[in-house]
């Protein structure tokens, strides 16, 4: 062995381990460097070299907590996601319409029932044929690059989203597509959509082709920018123009700094026309694992959780008993299990009843949900004015199940699961990363009655698009969205209508009812017609309700939120939050 | 040397083109719809879906995909599919944080490593190497984001000692050095981790073999002290170890970095990588994993290149 100590160049090494533990302390320092460039706009400068006392660790929580929020009036609250674009009229994601609440408003807001009331606009009338809204705008409103909201922007918002480029909002024009005119621009027929008209400033008119019955609640309460922004903005190319990560509305909140992963900062619009908001600042966080939202509350990194993960329902009983918060719950969404229509295996409704009748849908409410949720047999919200739940229902049912399944022919085999013509009774659920064990609660309930379901989990992305969307499934765990639209019609129409569902449901009598949901402007007459195709939808059972998981959404005491029936509707009141003492 | 190390860089063109390539067809061979997952589709036709897909030209052969994914990303052009800004931009913002959580975890795993494995040699088989050696074997059990959520109870939620998340407060630009480090001692002390027990055991074992050696006995024998004997002579002949760890931590710290930037909020690569992947945005996940295979390439010539110099019994030419 050679001896290395008596090595005749050790003076070299020598140097180069010097050499290395300066270079990787200069690698250090360089690395801390860039990540600090510049002193934040908010904080008072200071003096170099003053002694780093905000960053001695005890002093901590007041730099990153109560001292910020109680001084200068600002709110942290956390969100598990970020937008991809904030142009309304490209993008209809939730995450689009969440944020989309600070910055921008409609010529209508949703009431508490999700009536539409006025927004820009001040009051409209209606044709009494139904076919023409006269919509009279507030004036004096001012979009936050400082100019004046007038019918000329309305008009240009409305027709960025029928635009023919505009591939993208092409889910958006759905609601614009009754509009006399609409038509022949989205096909590039026309030069602006016909039926739009402005009299004056302060005046727009709408003529409709058909009578469009959500159109006050959903279509006017779409997003209203200044046309100015998007002159010489190509509509294919809304996502990749500024605009998209810099949006400027009429809301009380400015869109002041977008930091991707990391923060979303608003500030107040002082000019708000409906009062200047009571918060200076809000700051959205983003946290990607909502395990550790219990600990930012509680170190007061964050004063809200809402929207996206608030709290779980496992942390619900502690934050309850601490004075320092208030919880408030909404359902929001509705889980569900879509049964494949045309197959075989599931074309006898019995078959799809008897699957209903064999879960017990109330025990998953209280086991997995503990209790914070309900069985909602509905595709509405029960906020809404419209919300009802169908007469036929399947209430828990071994038996009947076992029974119903029997008469349609299927009979236990010798290992207990069901068969028919030598055929067992066996299928895949197929559901995405769901942060609940309801399917697997599902699949032993099922097995009770001699039904063998497999589970296959799949990663969101590969769910949704190439699995799910290309119709792919035999029976698909999904959710539905259903408390973030201002009217019942949205959810509807994608998720159940015979020609865009993904399951193959088709009965031409409940398309004829879903038709006749739209096509009344009266509030009773739709409720009815809801109540209609609700019970339609529930005899045929083309899927099964699971159960309505509530958002829980944990605040700082000190935080006061106003009192809605929807988290969705918090948002669109943010103008009243606010701290007190 | 030179030429060494200039073969070794020629080299890694071919490398990282196939990884390109690997990398492409994996993930255009993982099931997903980046357009489905961008927009609200639920409520359109399979025409007006094509439509989307084909206007992201998601619809073009695959070579030409390829091909337009890569012209773009060699001229600095390329755009992330979802956030609609330079893929090298975001890389680029995201980078300081985990360079510095890197640098700063390479660091205390090197010194603590260093420091538990000599102490461990020197004390072997004594109550002081019994508790260090439940220690490692708990460093290197213990998964990094249980690690990180346990600080963040301990230290930010009960006693209020340390920010529990981000790297200042929310909503304002990282401060100076000094203001970010404390956002900056759990994510390293979870990071690090395994790193330092993994090294511990490697210093403690390369020590004990070379402890036993005859260059140290008559190191011992021609009357240097102790400290001389350890440092000098046992130590520097176990540093060949210590260097060719730090060849493989390159991606153990990348790797470690996803999982404890997503603990504790920070918006580096790991969590830009995650992202990506689960949004299906194909650009954003080509230059983070070129990005990353560049820095492993370089990582391990480095340490090649340090063998020779550290042990001189190994020669390039």
């Amino acid at each position: 062995m050679t001896a290395f100590a008596d090595d005749p160049q050790p003076v070299s090494r020598r140097r180069f381990l010097r050499a290395a533990l300066g270079a990787s302390s200069l690698v250090l320092l360089a690395a801390c460097g860039p990540a600090a460039p510049t002193v934040a706009p908010t904080q008072p400068a200071k003096p170099a070299g003053a002694p780093p006392t905000s960053v001695a660790p005890t002093t901590v929580p007041a730099s990153t907590g109560s001292g910020v929020a109680a001084g200068s009036k600002q709110l942290v609250m956390s969100s598990s996601t970020e937008p991809f674009s904030m142009n309304p009229f490209s993008s209809a994601v939730s995450q689009t319409i969440y944020y989309g609440q600070f910055v921008f408003d409609g010529l209508t807001r949703p009431d508490d029932q999700l009536r539409p009331t006025p927004s820009l606009a001040e009051s409209w009338t209606i044709d009494p044929d139904g076919l023409g809204y006269t919509f009279k705008l507030r004036r004096g409103v001012k979009f936050h690059d400082g100019s004046e909201l007038v019918a000329a922007d309305v008009k240009k918002s409305w027709e960025m989203i029928a635009h023919p480029d505009n591939k993208t909002g092409a889910q958006l024009y759905g609601f614009f597509s009754r509009v006399a005119g609409a038509d022949a621009y989205n096909k590039g027929e026309a030069k602006e959509i016909a039926g739009v008209t402005t009299p004056d400033d302060y005046t727009v008119r709408v003529k409709m082709a058909s009578v469009y019955g959500p159109f006050l609640a959903l279509s006017a309460f779409q997003p209203i920018l200044p046309r100015s922004a998007y002159d010489g903005v190509a509509p294919a190319e809304f996502d990749k123009h500024p605009t998209a990560r810099q949006p400027v509305g009429t809301g009380p909140f400015k869109w002041v700094e977008w930091k991707n992963q990391d923060f979303i900062a608003l500030e107040a619009h002082k000019e708000y026309w409906g009062g200047a908001p009571k918060l200076d600042r809000i700051v959205i966080k983003t946290v990607p694992d909502a395990t550790t939202i219990p600990s930012l509350l509680r170190s007061n990194t964050i004063q809200l959780a809402g929207i996206y993960a608030g709290v779980s329902a496992t942390d619900y009983d502690e934050f309850s008993k601490d004075p320092n918060f208030t919880l408030s719950e909404f359902p929001g969404t509705n889980w569900y299990i879509e049964f494949r229509y045309d197959d075989p295996l599931f074309s006898d409704v019995n078959v799809r009843r008897a699957l209903i009748h064999a879960v017990d849908r109330e025990a998953i409410v209280k086991d997995v949900l503990l209790g914070h949720g309900q069985v909602n047999d509905a595709p509405i919200i029960p906020a809404s004015w419209a919300h009802v739940q169908p007469k036929t229902r399947y209430e828990y049912d071994t038996a009947k199940a076992k029974q119903l399944l029997s008469a349609a022919g299927w009979t236990p085999g010798p290992d207990g699961v069901l068969a028919k013509n030598g055929e067992p009774f066996k299928f895949e659920l197929t559901t995405f990363m769901l942060p609940s064990t309801y399917p697997e609660i599902v699949q032993q309930m099922w097995k009770q009655v001699g039904v063998d379901a497999t589970i296959n989990r799949m990663d969101f992305g590969a769910f949704w698009g190439p699995q799910y969307l290309a119709r792919k499934l035999r029976v698909a765990g999904l959710h539905v969205l259903t408390g973030i639209y201002t009217d019942p019609e949205y959810p509807l129409g994608g998720y159940f209508f015979s020609r865009l569902n993904r399951n193959g449901y088709n009965n031409p009598k409940t398309d004829e009812l879903y038709f006749a949901t739209q096509s009344s402007l009266d509030e009773t007459t739709r409720k009815q017609r809801y109540a209609d195709y609700v019970e339609q939808l529930s005899q045929d059972a083309p899927h099964m309700w699971v159960a309505s998981p509530n958002e829980i959404w944990a605040r700082s005491t000190r935080l006061k939120l106003p009192n809605t029936r929807l988290g969705f509707l918090l948002l669109t009141n943010v103008k009243d939050w606010e701290f007190t003492a | 040397m030179g030429r060494y190390i200039l073969k070794r860089l020629l080299e890694s063109v071919p490398v990282l083109a196939g990884i390109s390539i690997i990398t492409f067809l994996v993930i255009r061979l993982a099931p997903g719809d980046p357009a489905a997952l961008l927009y609200d589709m639920s409520q359109l036709s399979p025409q007006q879906q094509e439509a989307i897909r084909r206007a992201m030209g998601l619809e073009d052969p695959l070579w030409v995909q390829y091909g337009s994914l890569m012209g773009s990303l060699l001229t600095g052009q390329l755009l992330s599919m979802r956030l609609h800004v330079p893929t090298l931009q975001l890389v680029a913002d995201a980078a300081p944080v985990t360079l510095t959580l890197a640098a700063l975890t390479l660091f205390v795993g090197i010194v603590l490593g260093l420091a538990f494995g000599v102490w461990s040699a020197l004390r072997a088989n004594t109550v002081t190497d019994d508790v260090l050696t439940v220690g490692t074997l708990l460093g290197l059990s213990l998964p990094q984001f249980w690690v990180g959520l346990m600080l963040v109870y301990f230290l930010a939620e009960t006693l209020r000692w340390l920010p529990a998340a981000g790297i200042a407060p929310p909503g304002q630009a990282p401060g100076g050095p000094l203001e970010i480090l404390p956002y900056l001692i759990m994510p390293t002390v979870a990071l690090s981790s395994g790193i330092v027990a993994a090294m511990t055991r490697y210093v403690r074992s390369g020590m004990l073999e070379t402890l036993g050696q005859d260059f140290v006995r008559t190191a011992r024998a021609k009357g240097l002290s102790e400290q001389a004997v350890v440092l000098g002579h046992a130590l520097r002949h176990s540093l060949i170890t210590v260097v060719s760890l730090l060849g493989v931590l390159i991606p153990i710290l990348l790797g470690g970095a996803v999982v404890v930037e997503n603990v504790f909020a920070l918006p580096g690569i790991g969590q830009l990588a995650v992202n990506a992947a689960m949004g299906r945005d194909y650009p954003v996940v080509m230059t983070v994993n070129l990005i990353a295979a560049g820095l492993v390439i370089v990582s391990n010539l480095a340490a090649d290149v340090a063998y020779g110099v550290v042990d001189p019994r190994i020669r390039y030419s």
